[in-house]
């Protein structure tokens, strides 16, 4: 007998009794692109109070009765739920009537989809009236997976609807999103650093006629720094929102990249060839113009046309701001501390200049014959 | 971090974990129409489900009307109190919806409001419609009975026994004896006061199955108190021969036969009766003891109803939680806070055994603290409670 039993166990243990559970439904919509496809999980215990479902009264319900049910069950489920946008209702279409287990025991499966869901979509909002006439625990447990979000919501007696905003209901999310975004923008190509680094280079000097003299003092270099980051970025960020909500005409990749390895061209013969030299911030700012348009074109390439760009934008935004900082981070002290080296001035402002300006020539080459010299 | 902040935290890290290896559900199309789907709950206390759907519909007409909406949460209320399926007490409560937020609502939808927040752990939600219903029916044993219960789980005895002094000592004085037992054996008197039951319970035993079972239930109670062991079992078990469906003396035995190291008879007695994850629980513990595979999989089948739970949003059963972290998944610092919170909602021996053996465990004996000042005054000499309590001391 007792090995009988522990035999069983191994065998039937793996399946406890139907649990006894509060009321609970299920309801999952997917979307994907336009599409939507959901489903609403009940329990046949729940179905059976609301619609009575063992038509023959033997205390069982089988899948013949619950198929007998299926126009009233849907009619049911139409009634209860409902998914709408801001541009009205969307009709849902009923497709396969399935089963599921659960811990609980069956729950009938109403499986549907819609195609509402347009790329200009500002809202979605699902009503969920269930079951609470048949008990007041009951809970509709919402489960929505949106691009690579996923969002969960329980439905109460209280709290039947639920709104969901694609642009800005995963605000911090589609935020720290971009930030990295952002950021990678920045690192992955040498363009915008080298460009940064170019402009920054000769900060560390006062320039008197075709002379660098180092600066005495740390608060000089941090004041022309400043003036030249803070206008690139007050640039870039002008023409980057100007680019993104369509008041410019976004030119052509090509064109925007070839214009931006011009930027860092001249830059990089500005400091070997000074012709600018007080009044750095304007070439910042001029420049910093162009680059916006380049970041934007890069925001467009991650595919958020058409929809609500705010959050995109902030987040892209910070994120490059964040590089540039990590940049000045790393750049400034090294340079404050090699001003009066001979290194300096001869490896890092001429030679790294002819090397950075080289290879925007030869960016610009790339673009305009359209063939690939370098590797990266 | 407060300890609710931390909780939630580790509850909700494990709930994403479990959301991430949900398994369970399956969707399907049944091949042939005559497969059984579902088993309905089958008649309780009189009540057909058949009939209960019948007066829903009524209701779903008018439902407003009183008599209707108390006749059927009458049906569900004794469904679930025969079950102890949750389901059936949310049924009973959009019964009385009209009702369920009146300050005053009619006397009966008190009584039936109160059943239903007990239930639900309400305690002293309950206890104010109990209040206020007894003003309309002194009379009322078993509201009575369920008010002085109430202040039992709560830790109040000197309520619980002034409430029972209040029955009538006519016919079922065996039941005014139980009540006051109860409250007197966790107030150090239980040695006498078990000696004083179990002879008024020979002559006097009750014939009604669910007051049987509960003067049963009431001695092991008391016999556990004293640390007499195998009286205790013998208890419970006729308990549970007098009503197979009463928890209470389910569970006890099987704590009591884990304790024991009788494992093999805790998957005998339990095993088909896991729909309450009470159950399931000590018979998880007893596979696991018994390095059965199938530990594993009730193990994961619990940790999704506690998942479950949390994601409904509505109140954690914190007690089994704690009871799970403790001694299924071996987490004794989890298991402590959980114990902690507990207390503050049920003050049971068992909550008290639970936060005593995690604190002791996860060497935190100021969690602790409250029980320990429980214990001192009730005075208990179970086994595993005085265990516990010398481990706290010895940190």
């Amino acid at each position: 007998m007792r090995h009988l039993t522990l035999v069983l166990a191994m065998f039937l243990g793996a399946t406890p009794a139907l649990a006894h559970k509060p009321s609970d439904a299920f309801i999952t919509v997917d979307i994907e692109g336009t599409t939507v496809s959901g489903q609403l999980d009940l329990a046949l215990k729940d179905l059976e109070l609301a619609l009575g479902l063992d038509r023959d009264g033997d205390g069982k319900v089988t899948w013949g009765e619950l198929k007998a049910q299926d126009a009233e069950l849907r009619a049911y489920a139409a009634e209860r739920l409902g998914i709408a946008t801001d541009r009205g209702p969307c009709a849902l279409v009923p497709l396969d009537l399935a089963v599921t287990d659960y811990a609980d025991g069956a729950y009938a499966t109403l499986l549907f989809n819609t195609s509402c869901m347009t790329e200009a979509v500002g809202l979605l909002k699902v009503r969920y009236d269930g079951l609470f006439d048949v008990d007041a625990q009951h809970r509709g447990l919402f489960r929505m997976s949106y691009r690579e979000e996923q969002e969960a919501f329980a439905f109460t007696d209280k709290e039947r609807t639920f709104t969901f905003d694609p642009n800005e209901g995963g605000w911090t999310r589609q935020m720290r999103r971009f930030v990295g975004e952002g950021m990678r923008h920045i690192f992955r190509g040498y363009d915008h650093m080298l460009f940064l680094v170019a402009l920054l280079l000769p900060a560390v000097f006062w320039q008197i006629g075709r002379r660098f003299v180092p600066k005495a003092r740390l608060s000089a270099v941090l004041i022309e720094t400043a003036k030249v980051v803070t206008a690139f970025t007050a640039a870039h960020t002008l023409s980057l929102c100007l680019t993104t909500f369509g008041v410019i005409r976004p030119p052509p990749t090509r064109l925007v990249e070839t214009l931006v390895a011009l930027t860092i061209l001249l830059t990089a013969l500005n400091n070997i060839f000074p012709t600018v030299k007080t009044q750095r911030w304007i070439v910042g700012f001029v420049f910093g113009l162009v680059h916006g348009i380049g970041y934007a074109s890069a925001l467009t390439d991650l595919g958020l046309e058409g929809w609500h760009l705010a959050s995109p934008l902030v987040g892209f935004n910070i994120g490059v701001e964040l590089a540039q900082l990590v940049v000045l981070a790393v750049f400034l002290p090294v340079a404050f501390l090699l001003r009066r080296t001979r290194f300096y001035k001869g490896t890092f402002l001429y030679a790294g200049s002819a090397i950075t300006g080289g290879l925007a020539a030869i960016w610009i080459y790339e673009q305009v014959v359209r063939v690939s010299v370098l590797p990266f | 971090m407060s300890n609710r902040t931390w909780l939630t935290v580790c509850t909700l890290l494990g709930a994403f974990l479990a959301y991430e290896n949900t398994g369970l559900a399956q969707t399907y199309r049944p091949r042939d129409d005559a497969v059984v789907l579902e088993i309905l709950p089958k008649r309780a206390n009189g009540y057909v489900p058949q009939e209960l759907r019948a007066l829903h519909v009524e209701l779903a007409r008018n439902p407003k009307n009183l008599d209707l909406a108390l006749r059927l949460a009458e049906g569900f209320v004794a469904i679930g109190r025969e079950q102890a399926d949750p389901r059936a007490y949310g049924q009973a409560e959009a019964a009385l919806k009209p009702w369920w937020t009146a300050a005053e609502p009619p006397v009966d939808v008190l009584r039936l409001r109160a059943t239903i927040r007990q239930f639900n752990h309400e305690f002293a939600a309950a206890l104010k419609d109990l209040d206020a219903y007894l003003l309309k029916r002194p009379d009322d044993v078993s509201a009575r009975l369920m008010k002085a219960m109430i202040h039992v789980v709560i830790a109040e005895y000197d309520a619980a026994r002034a409430t029972c002094a209040s029955l009538p000592s006519g016919r079922e004085v065996i039941l005014k004896a139980t009540c006051s037992a109860a409250a007197a054996g966790l107030s150090g008197n239980a040695a006498r006061t078990l000696e004083q039951l179990r002879a008024m319970a020979t002559f006097l035993a009750p014939s009604e199955p669910h007051a049987a079972a509960w003067v049963e239930g009431t001695l092991g109670e008391l016999s556990l108190r004293i640390g007499r062991t195998d009286d205790a079992l013998a208890h419970f078990k006729a308990a549970q021969a007098a009503w197979p469906g009463d928890l209470f003396s389910l569970v006890s035995m099987a704590d009591v036969l884990n304790d024991l190291g009788r494992h093999q008879e805790v998957l005998d007695l339990l095993a088909d009766r896991t729909e309450q994850d009470s159950v399931l629980l000590r018979l998880t513990v007893a596979e696991k003891r018994l390095g059965l595979p199938a530990a594993k999989a009730h193990a994961a089948a619990l940790a999704e109803r506690f998942v479950a739970e949390r994601e409904r949003g509505s109140a954690p059963h914190l007690r089994e939680e704690a009871y799970f972290r403790l001694y299924v998944t071996d987490e004794p610092a989890l298991a402590a806070h959980l114990a902690h919170e507990n207390w503050k909602v049920q003050r049971e021996p068992i909550d008290a055994r639970l936060l005593l053996e995690a604190a002791a465990k996860a060497r935190e004996p100021r969690l602790a603290e409250p029980a320990m000042a429980w214990l001192a005054k009730t005075a208990a000499l179970d086994p595993a409670l005085v265990g516990a309590k010398k481990q706290l001391e010895a940190l």
